[in-house]
């Protein structure tokens, strides 16, 4: 009975992780900006790299089992770490994300910087009347920084 | 523990002539019934917890990934990609810096979120959420895993709550 039911499930569990995948790399193609792509190609490429390491597993009847899960744990460690990182490094880069209507919360505290900065030295005794634009004031999306949006900790 | 219930799983699929994955993973179940049977004569109620707990977070969370894949195939095959992602704060029940890299792990293959930075002085998590419309939904995704595997972590420490309480 193993014997007939294993190929099934090698075959279902590979053809459906290949799909994954293939949805991964639509994915990274079409999302807007590179912290979106890296959901997609976190997780829709891990859990397709995860079904064909599976699939193998039940090809092989179990004999890379072993081997196949190593894999699998490796995998799912390091997934979400290199989204993290390459994330990580576009946010460092200076690189704004693409947002919608709630916001940067890193632009709203940018701007909040920047009035208070611009407040200052509006306070002290200068020659001529100067602006300081804040960091995050131009981003795309950041239209509620003043909104109250942002900050969510309790 | 961990490693004598493996041992005694081990030993038990040998006997049976079932030294094989499937044969393993039916004999580390029965094992563990048999613990659970015999957890207050062998004082390993607090493992028994454990694996419990274990068990039932590794099961919430392949449904969470499958869930978080679904998501991303939903968005990404429609004919407009329509997303209103967002950069939000929130702070961590627990500061550690270990159960931070867990959590942001864990976080990034739950559906709609990824953990874009960590800062340990305040003890709060940067997410960009892919499509959410409200802070609450994201916050309480965070919760949950939180919870859950707190309550994991927390299982054979029972001196710890009260610490932290």
């Amino acid at each position: 009975m193993n014997g007939s039911i294993l190929p099934w499930l090698a075959s279902a569990l590979v053809l459906s992780g290949a799909l994954f995948c293939l949805l991964g790399a639509i994915g990274v193609l079409r999302l807007p900006d590179c912290y979106s792509r890296m959901h997609a190609a976190s997780k829709a490429g891990a859990l397709g790299a995860v079904m064909v390491l599976g699939g193998v597993a039940a090809a092989s009847s179990g004999e890379v089992a072993l081997e196949a899960l190593f894999a699998l744990l490796v995998l799912l460690a390091t997934a979400p770490l290199a989204a993290h990182a390459v994330s990580r490094a576009a946010n460092r880069a200076g690189i704004r994300p693409i947002v919608g209507p709630l916001g940067n919360v890193m632009d709203a505290e940018h701007a909040a910087r920047g009035e208070d900065a611009s407040r200052t030295d509006e306070a002290a005794p200068s020659e001529g009347k100067r602006t300081q634009v804040g960091q995050g004031g131009e981003a795309p999306g950041s239209g509620l920084a003043g909104d109250g949006v942002g900050p969510t900790p309790r | 523990m961990l490693g004598l219930h493996i041992l005694l799983a081990a030993g038990l699929a040998a006997f049976a002539n079932a030294l094989t994955p499937t044969g393993l993973a039916g004999a580390f179940v029965l094992v563990y019934l048999m613990l659970k049977l015999g957890a207050g004569l062998l004082q390993v109620r607090r493992y028994v917890r454990r694996v419990e707990l274990a068990a039932r977070f590794v099961g919430w969370f392949v449904v969470e990934v499958v869930k978080a894949s679904l998501d991303v195939a939903r968005i990404v095959t429609a004919r407009r990609v329509v997303t209103s992602p967002a950069v939000l704060r929130v702070r961590l029940r627990r500061g550690d810096e270990r159960i931070a890299t867990l959590i942001g792990c864990l976080l990034t293959l739950t559906p709609g979120t990824l953990a874009l930075d960590y800062e340990a002085e305040a003890g709060e998590l940067l997410i960009h959420a892919l499509d959410t419309d409200s802070v609450e939904r994201v916050e309480r995704a965070v919760r949950e895993i939180e919870s859950r595997l707190l309550a994991w972590i927390d299982a054979s420490e029972p001196v710890r709550e009260e610490r932290d309480a």
